[in-house]
């Protein structure tokens, strides 16, 4: 029995969705930074499996592209965040609620 | 063998991906997320796409993990923040906007059956046997054959004649997909733009980030200092 394409792109669901329950439950900021990196490695996991099934390298390509993004992603989330931290001593999201009506 | 591999390693991501959103300690989340890393990693390998493996232990493990725990480090938390303060109503509408993205992604994934090519590097690999062998391809092996060469890009293709010749500018497709060689001459002749347009992004981002963290300086300046005492 092979490998087709239709199990990693279930495992790509899978761990998209664990990441979605930690972007949408968990308090802590630095939590919920990881949780969305997971998301986009999932995304990477099923560009990945097409580009090898279809057969296309672009999948691989826009792989590469995905990671640049996520790396300049995560230096400025995480700057954000050490910046709220600075005047708040805390990353708890709840707390970070000026703009809240 | 390779349903064993593929079975452990996706297990082992699942669990560890579970346990980065449930722990309380950020760090332990950080571990764990390295872990979830590395098994997607040889999940790219088993794909085929070396390069991008590579890339995944370099960039994502090596970097920008590291990143994190630096800034865990950096504001040194007490573990104050826990899982039990979630509220129940919180938590459950988290658990059923993820069940509400898998049940949309299951006809997605029932619909990526068929989606893929018939002609795989394993039955490229049976057909070469068979032909080793003294047989001959039955005229739908052939047709998918010629439907693979000409949905493809192969700049070689012209010089394939023999069916045997032909398995073998697909068998080198696969295995060269996820070289570095075709991903180089992929990213600086295809995309060079946007290639140029990512390292414009990094330096913005790299802008951003000192721009905010650097620390305005309301001591006075020695010189004054000195000049006033």
């Amino acid at each position: 029995m092979k490998i087709g394409l239709e199990w990693y792109i279930a495992l790509s669901a899978l761990l998209f969705c664990i990441g979605v329950v930690g972007v949408l439950t968990r308090r802590n900021a630095l939590i919920i930074f990881m949780s969305i990196e997971l998301m986009l490695n999932a995304v990477n996991l099923a560009f990945v499996a097409f580009g090898r099934f279809l057969p296309n390298v672009d999948g691989q390509i826009f792989v590469f592209f995905v990671m640049a993004v996520a790396a300049a992603e995560v230096a400025v989330g995480l700057a954000i965040i050490v910046t709220i931290f600075r005047h708040k001593e805390s990353v708890d999201i709840d707390q970070v609620n000026l703009m809240k009506w | 063998m390779e349903i064993v591999l593929f079975i452990i390693t996706s297990l082992v991501a699942l669990v560890s991906a579970i346990l980065v959103v449930t722990q309380r300690k950020p760090v332990s989340s950080a571990l764990f997320l390295v872990l979830a890393f590395f098994c997607l990693a040889v999940l790219y390998i088993m794909l085929g796409a070396e390069f991008i493996a590579v890339l995944q232990v370099i960039v994502y493990a090596g970097a920008i993990m590291v990143l994190f725990v630096f800034v865990v480090m950096l504001l040194n938390l007490r573990g104050k923040q826990s899982w039990d303060n979630t509220g129940s109503m919180r938590t459950l509408l988290g658990f059923g906007a993820a069940g509400l993205i898998m049940v949309i992604t299951v006809p997605i994934i029932q619909s990526s059956v068929g989606a893929s090519s018939a002609l795989g590097l394993s039955e490229v690999r049976e057909m070469q046997q068979l032909l080793d062998s003294g047989g001959e391809l039955s005229p739908a092996q052939t047709a998918e054959i010629k439907k693979w060469l000409d949905n493809s890009d192969q700049e070689n293709r012209i010089d394939a004649t023999t069916p045997a010749q032909k398995l073998k500018v697909i068998e080198d497709y696969y295995l060269t997909m996820g070289s570095v060689e075709t991903i180089g001459e992929n990213l600086f002749k295809r995309f060079l733009l946007p290639f140029e347009v990512a390292s414009v992004l990094l330096l913005a981002a790299i802008i951003g980030v000192v721009a905010m963290l650097k620390r305005k300086n309301t001591a006075s300046t020695p010189q004054t200092e000195g000049g006033e005492e």
